[in-house]
């Protein structure tokens, strides 16, 4: 699964660990999703969504394969 | 979010004084032990160590939350859970086979001592512990620096 958190958070000029704090997980935790090396949750992918203010299909896409 | 049934994250320094405790008179059961051989007085403190604080501290750290214990946290204890329950099992089967071997070779006082170590199962907690904080210093370590 891709995900454009790396670059909502550039667009929305926020560092891991404030979006970390945000979502009530911890920065290594979102570091890792961003390196697409562990899956969200449905509850932490929806929490993300609302921090961006955007749909969450705007931020995970399936890949080819899942 | 699942609430979680884990004492809070401080229990873990009374898990490690435990620990360390436990090591200590592990340590005092063990050198008399092997020099004098066995006696009563050693005895109580072997008690103390495996029947009290390591059980008792392997329990406090396996319970015990980590600083922020989320998602990816769980899924790493779920892990070391699995792995553990394998090294379990594949422990039961080998054990019977082992003793076997044991009590064919070495005699039947081998077979009694191996018994011992597999009828304290808590030990396992300790393995499981192992598998867990290693994961976590690694994942910690390779997550730390941001992108």
């Amino acid at each position: 699964m891709k995900n454009n958190i790396r670059v909502e958070r550039a667009r929305q000029r926020m560092t891991q660990q404030e979006l970390a704090e945000l979502t009530g997980v911890s920065r290594q935790t979102i570091n890792a999703i961003e390196q697409g090396k562990f899956n969200p949750s449905t509850v932490l992918a929806l929490k993300m969504s609302l921090v961006f203010g955007i749909p969450v299909n705007d931020i995970f896409e399936l890949e080819d394969g899942d | 979010m699942r609430k979680q049934h884990l004492l809070p994250h401080a229990w873990q320094w009374v898990g490690l004084a435990a620990l360390v405790a436990g090591i200590v008179l592990s340590i005092l059961f063990f050198v008399p032990f092997v020099i004098q051989g066995y006696t009563r007085k050693v005895d109580s403190i072997g008690t103390i160590a495996f029947g009290g604080l390591l059980p008792l501290s392997a329990i406090i750290l396996c319970f015990t939350r980590e600083r922020i214990e989320d998602e990816r946290i769980v899924e790493l204890r779920n892990k070391s859970i699995s792995i553990t329950a394998i090294i379990f099992v594949v422990l039961l089967f080998l054990g019977p086979v082992v003793n076997a071997i044991i009590a064919r070779t070495a005699g039947f006082e081998f077979l009694v001592k191996y018994n011992h170590i597999l009828g304290n199962e808590w030990w396992m907690l300790f393995v499981y512990l192992l598998i867990f904080k290693i994961s976590y210093w690694v994942q910690n370590k390779r997550y730390s620096h941001e992108e």
